[in-house]
């Protein structure tokens, strides 16, 4: 039985902040000054763009501006997610020779980091749940939850959201790829998607949800979460990098 | 000392990565470890790090561009090495032909004749030349070809479990010239593609294909998988579909027809014990038929729950080779496209393989009477060296027999 860190700060004002946060825990760990570890967080209305795509092939603008929503674009591959406080990110932050991951593909990766979700999602009472590799769950045919990752210096970023009672409407109003018209230079892959609450058919607090995908992550990967907050260190490399990477966009 | 750079590969079943972006530029320094290329695969980035430290000397593969695992995108070295004179060639362009020409003795063709012999490597010297005054003409070359590939045919082997290993060569009939202009998108044609391409040529070259088609009356199927779907979801933690319940009835029919179950080569046909069911699975580059080994000794549930495991590993590139071998039939689905038929191509060995189309509400003659029924058409694609119109026709039947009454498919 591993022991990681659980990091669970609610820090939702600065989409920007979270990516420079998440990188600092990467950083972290290839320094050795940090251990693998769990991290829950979320973002109040934002976009973020994966790594290899065209901002603007993305988004509505018109949108952005109306909602005031920020945009941002992140270090990891991938499609377009709207994140809203209904919505709530992981990271796992671990080494590429971690046993749980030594030798695996990519792809295989993805089966390991996200089954702790599904097992979260099962402990909640849902059923029908699909995992499309790479890194996507569905449940009745629905998505919910996408993944991608990054790879610096063996270690790995693996980041993840999960829709739990977020506004869908804005979600396919935002996002191009929902747009008959504007969806011809997106590049993201379109998927129907479903709120957490609405296949539970009920209401349901984002405690709860950590809960069981805490539970989950303790099962499926054996290990146990310790919580804990970033290290000084970490803070400063967030910052670092927040003022390096990020400070004068939208 | 000379430093290659290539495209990492993360695992065994990476094929490729995009370029993001280069960190440094041609010409400047790069130190061992320092990262200096972003490359993505699989929604993961990469980054690269130099293996060496040195001059980062040429770059072949750009921002945006999709390589090969392990091809080489660029070259690191110190001060006055020489990189492989090869990498002045960018690494994404196709091979240029190379063609050696004939001494110079002048040769009466047109100049089509001369450009398609200079494409096929053909010595225009043995050319007959049917033009005027023993002109050598598109036709004559053209000709000449078919006669050469006629005698370099291969023959498919039958296998005792593996598929077919040797098949005839890809371009049997009249050569097609692409035309050259520079509108086109130039696709790279992967392993799994032209394998597809050679079996596919094979079989529709090799098998005398003949098609029997009939609708089949699915709305007893429904409503029995219905109320099978709680059940056997409790039972194996997977959603019972059609495709499910056409396997099993699939399997029972051939169990009655062992000659569909048969495989065949052209000199001799093998009615095969066991039957085991391919199921056709489309992937983004191409497709793979995963193979339900002994389907017949199944029940519904167990069928449901080895499909699943079988399409989400051929879906994830994983799987073994016992389980893309060895099938003695094969079903394809395009119901779920919206398909209403189609006719499919004979995977060979195999003598047959069923074409399943969308189960579509339609009115239909239910005891005199104008109902709305549930219908879906198959079409059964059969090697007529192997079997007869009559017993496809009744293998046919009982596949639809066994559906109209799904009752059955629980035994």
């Amino acid at each position: 039985m591993t022991l990681w860190r659980l990091l669970d700060l609610e820090i939702t004002y600065d989409a920007a902040r979270n990516l420079a946060i998440d990188e600092a825990i990467l950083q972290a760990r290839i320094k050795r000054i940090a251990p693998p570890t769990l991290r829950f967080w979320r973002n109040k209305e934002s976009v973020i763009i994966g790594r290899s795509q065209k901002v603007c092939a993305e988004i509505n603008l018109e949108e952005v501006f109306k909602k005031k929503i920020q945009v941002i674009k992140r270090f990891s591959g991938g499609g377009a997610v709207y994140h809203d406080l209904g919505n709530l990110n992981y990271t796992i932050v671990l080494d590429e020779h971690d046993p749980l991951v030594k030798g695996l593909d990519i792809t295989e990766s993805y089966n390991v980091l996200c089954s702790g979700v599904i097992r979260g999602l099962e402990i909640l009472g849902l059923s029908s749940i699909n995992f499309v590799p790479p890194g996507n769950i569905f449940i009745s045919q629905k998505k919910v939850s996408g993944s991608a990752q990054l790879r610096r210096k063996n270690v790995i970023l693996h980041h993840g959201t999960l829709l739990i009672n977020s506004d869908l409407d804005a979600l396919r109003k935002v996002l191009t790829v929902y747009n008959e018209e504007m969806k011809k230079e997106s590049t993201s892959k379109w998927s129907p998607v479903t709120n957490i609450s609405d296949e539970l058919k009920r209401e349901i607090s984002i405690s709860e949800i950590k809960d069981a995908l805490i539970q989950g992550f303790k099962e499926t990967l054996h290990i146990n979460l310790n919580p804990g907050n970033l290290t000084r260190e970490e803070e400063e490399m967030a910052s670092e990098i927040y003022h390096a990477k990020y400070q004068y966009l939208i | 000392m000379v430093i290659e750079i290539i495209m990492p590969k993360l695992g065994q079943t990476m094929e490729k990565g995009k370029i993001l972006r280069w960190l440094k530029k041609e010409g400047e320094r790069v130190e061992k470890g320092e990262t200096i290329l972003e490359v993505e695969t699989d929604k993961a980035v990469l980054e690269v790090e130099a293996r060496g430290s040195g001059i980062l000397k040429k770059i072949l593969a750009q921002e945006g561009e999709v390589v090969p695992v392990a091809k080489v995108i660029g070259y690191i070295a110190e001060e006055g090495e020489k990189i492989p004179e090869e990498a002045q060639k960018p690494v994404t362009e196709a091979p240029a032909p190379t063609m050696e020409t004939e001494g110079a003795r002048e040769i009466k063709a047109s100049p089509l004749a001369k450009k398609i012999a200079k494409e096929k490597g053909i010595d225009l010297t043995k050319v007959v030349g049917t033009g005027p005054g023993g002109r050598i003409t598109e036709k004559d070359v053209l000709n000449y070809l078919a006669k050469i590939e006629a005698s370099k045919v291969a023959t498919a082997t039958l296998p005792a479990p593996a598929p077919i290993v040797a098949p005839a060569p890809l371009k049997q009939e009249v050569t097609v010239t692409m035309p050259e202009a520079e509108v086109f998108q130039v696709l790279p044609i992967s392993g799994m593609r032209s394998a597809i391409a050679k079996k596919m040529t094979y079989s529709k070259t090799n098998i005398p294909h003949f098609y029997i088609s009939t609708e089949v009356d699915m709305t007893e199927a429904a409503r029995i998988r219905e109320e099978l779907i709680p059940v056997i979801e409790a039972k194996t933690g997977v959603r019972l579909s059609f495709t499910h319940m056409i396997i099993k009835a699939v399997a029972m029919a051939l169990r009655d027809y062992p000659q569909m179950n048969s495989l065949c080569d052209g000199e001799s046909i093998k009615i095969s014990k066991d039957i085991n069911i391919g199921i056709a699975v489309g992937l983004e580059d191409g497709l793979i038929v995963p193979v339900l080994k002994r389907a017949d000794m199944m029940d519904l549930a167990q069928i449901a729950s080895a499909t699943e495991k079988l399409i989400a590993k051929a879906r994830e590139k994983r799987l073994s080779e016992d389980e893309f071998t060895g099938g003695t039939f094969t079903i394809s689905n395009l119901g779920v496209f919206d398909v209403d038929s189609f006719t499919a191509i004979i995977n060979p060995p195999e003598v047959a393989i069923l074409a399943v189309g969308k189960i579509r509400d339609k009115p239909a003659v239910v005891d005199g009477e104008i109902k709305i029924r549930k219908i879906m058409n198959i079409t059964l694609s059969v090697d007529h060296r192997a079997v007869d119109g009559i017993t496809a026709a009744k293998f046919l039947g009982k596949i639809k027999a066994l559906l109209e009454k799904p009752y059955n498919l629980l035994f």
